[in-house]
C-alpha cells in the first residue's frame, strides 16, 4: 500500500480524534465548573457526593471508565444500544473524566482568590453573580490556565484510549494498518501527527496566555 | 438625623470580646475618625456598619431604618431588599485597595456605575472621568492597576468609591499599607473631601491627620469607647488610656 493511502486512512481517523477533543473541551469545560460549585456547595450531602465522583473518576483508568459507559446499559440493565451509541459512549466518558480534573483545577483557582476581591465587589453593589463573572472568573481563568493547558496537551493523547472500545479514531486505525502490512510505518506516522497535533495545541495555549498578560 | 446610627455592638471571635457595646452615630457631612491601638476592634467596628461582618448584637441603624436589630427582647434583620437599599448610602476604601486588577483604572470607576447603577455607557465614563480627574489621575485612565504607585492605587479605589456617590464614606486605614511619602497624597486627596455634603468614618493611625480632619474622634481601646469628642477634647483628655496611647505621639511631636 501507498504512503498516501497510509496518510489518506489516518487522516480519517484524526478528524475523529479531533471531534473528541473539541466535544469534550467544549463541554467539559463548562460542566467542571459547575462541578466545582458542587464541590464547594454548604450542603455537605452535595460536597460530599461530589467529592467521591471526582475521587472516583481520578482514581480509576479512563479506559475501564469508557467500558462501563459503552458496555454498562447492557450488562446492567439488560439494554442492547444503536451501534452509534459507541461514539455517544465516547463523549460521555471523556466529558466525564475531564470535568473531573478540570473542577478540581477550578476549585484551587477559586480558592486562592484574595477575599478582598469580593468584598470589594459586594460594597459596590455588584449581586453574587455579577461579581462571579466580572469579577472573580476572568482572574480565576488567568490563574489556571497553565494547569488547564496540562490537561488539554493529555486529552489529545487520551484520545487514543477509544481505541479499547472500537472507535476508529487515528490510534484504532494505525493499529490496524500496521497489523495488516506488518510494518511500524502507521505507528510511526500517527506518531508524528499526533506530535503536531499537540504542538499546535500548546502554541495555541501559548497564545491565550500571552493575551492574558496583559496585567498582573 | 444621622445618616449612620450604632449602638451598643457587641461582636466576638471564638469565644474572645472584640466588641464590648460600642456605640457611635454620624450626621451628615460630618467627620468622624476612629483611633486607638492596634486590636481594639477598629476595623471590626467598620466591618459591621458596612455588612461584611455580623455583629452578636446591638442596633444599626441607617437614615433611621434599622438594618439590624439584636437587643435581648428582639432579634430583627432587615429585609434583603432594605439592606440593598442602605448599602447604596455608604461606601468603603479599604487598607489595600482591593482594585480589580483585570480592568483599566477609568472601567474599575466605570463598571459599577454601568452595571450597578445601570447608567448609560457614555454617563458613566463622564461620571468616572470627572472624579478620576478630581483625584489628580486623569492621565492614569487606561493604565492597569499593577502599573500604579500604592499611593495612586488608593487614589482609584476612592475615585470608585466617590463615583457611586454615598452619603457616607468609610475608610478603613487607608494609608496603612503605603510608606510616608505616599501617605501624604492620600491624605491630602481625603482632606479635599471634607465640607462636602458626605460624611466620612476614618479608622486611622495618622494621629495629625486626624486632628486637623475630624469633627469628632472616637478612641477605642480592648473593644470599649474610651472617650469620644471634638478633637481639641480627646487630645487633651485627662484619661489614663488616651494619656498612654497618645503619649508616644506627643514625645514624637515635641
Amino acid at each position: 500500500m501507498e504512503w498516501t493511502v497510509v496518510l489518506w486512512k489516518l487522516g480519517e481517523g484524526l478528524l475523529v480524534s479531533l471531534g473528541i477533543f473539541a466535544i469534550t473541551l467544549l463541554f467539559s469545560l463548562p460542566l467542571g465548573l459547575l462541578v466545582a460549585f458542587g464541590r464547594m456547595h454548604k450542603n455537605p450531602l452535595i460536597s460530599g457526593i461530589i467529592k467521591i465522583y471526582i475521587s472516583f473518576m481520578r482514581g480509576t483508568p479512563l479506559m475501564l471508565q469508557l467500558f462501563m459507559v459503552y458496555y454498562g446499559p447492557y450488562y446492567i440493565f439488560k439494554v442492547s444500544l444503536h451501534p452509534g451509541y459507541r461514539m455517544t459512549a465516547v463523549y460521555i466518558g471523556f466529558i466525564l473524566n475531564y470535568a473531573a480534573y478540570f473542577a478540581e483545577i477550578y476549585r484551587s483557582g477559586i480558592q486562592s482568590m484574595d477575599r478582598g476581591q469580593y468584598e470589594a465587589a459586594e460594597i459596590l453593589g455588584y449581586s453574587k453573580m455579577q461579581c462571579f463573572f466580572r469579577i472573580i472568573l476572568p482572574q480565576v481563568w488567568k490563574k489556571i490556565l497553565p494547569s488547564i493547558t496540562n490537561e488539554v496537551i493529555s486529552l489529545v493523547k487520551d484520545t487514543s484510549l477509544a481505541f479499547s472500545i472500537s472507535v476508529m479514531e487515528m490510534f484504532t486505525q494505525a493499529k490496524a494498518l500496521s497489523s495488516s502490512q506488518s510494518s511500524m510505518l502507521p505507528l510511526i506516522m500517527a506518531g508524528v501527527l499526533y506530535y503536531i497535533f499537540n504542538f499546535v495545541v500548546a502554541f495555541i495555549m501559548e497564545q491565550m496566555e500571552k493575551k492574558m498578560a496583559y496585567y498582573q | 438625623m444621622a445618616i449612620l446610627e450604632m449602638k451598643n455592638i457587641r461582636k466576638a471571635f471564638s469565644g474572645e470580646e472584640i466588641l464590648k457595646g460600642i456605640s457611635l452615630s454620624c450626621k451628615e457631612g460630618e467627620v468622624l475618625s476612629i483611633i486607638g491601638p492596634s486590636g481594639s476592634g477598629k476595623s471590626t467596628l467598620l466591618r459591621i456598619a458596612t455588612l461584611l461582618e455580623k455583629a452578636e448584637g446591638g442596633e444599626l441603624f441607617y437614615d433611621g431604618k434599622a438594618i439590624f436589630s439584636l437587643t435581648e427582647g428582639q432579634k430583627k434583620q432587615a429585609t434583603k431588599e432594605e439592606k440593598e437599599e442602605a448599602k447604596k448610602l455608604f461606601g468603603l476604601v479599604f487598607q489595600n485597595f482591593n482594585l480589580f486588577p483585570h480592568w483599566t483604572v477609568v472601567k474599575n470607576v466605570m463598571d459599577p456605575l454601568i452595571h450597578v447603577q445601570r447608567k448609560t455607557k457614555e454617563e458613566a465614563e463622564e461620571k468616572a472621568k470627572a472624579v478620576l480627574s478630581q483625584m489628580g489621575l486623569l492621565e492614569k485612565a487606561e493604565q492597569y492597576p499593577y502599573s500604579l504607585s500604592g499611593g495612586q492605587k488608593q487614589r482609584v479605589a476612592i475615585a470608585r468609591a466617590l463615583a457611586l456617590e454615598p452619603k457616607i464614606l468609610f475608610f478603613d486605614e487607608p494609608t496603612s499599607a503605603l510608606d510616608p511619602e505616599l501617605t501624604g497624597e492620600v491624605l491630602s486627596v481625603i482632606r479635599s473631601l471634607k465640607g462636602q455634603k458626605m460624611a466620612m468614618v476614618i479608622v486611622t493611625h495618622e494621629m495629625t491627620f486626624a486632628k486637623d480632619i475630624s469633627d469628632r474622634i472616637l478612641f477605642m481601646a480592648d473593644g470599649e469607647v474610651i472617650c469620644e469628642g471634638s478633637p481639641e477634647e480627646v487630645f487633651s483628655s485627662e484619661q489614663e488610656r488616651m494619656k498612654s496611647f497618645l503619649g508616644n505621639y506627643q514625645n514624637l511631636l515635641s
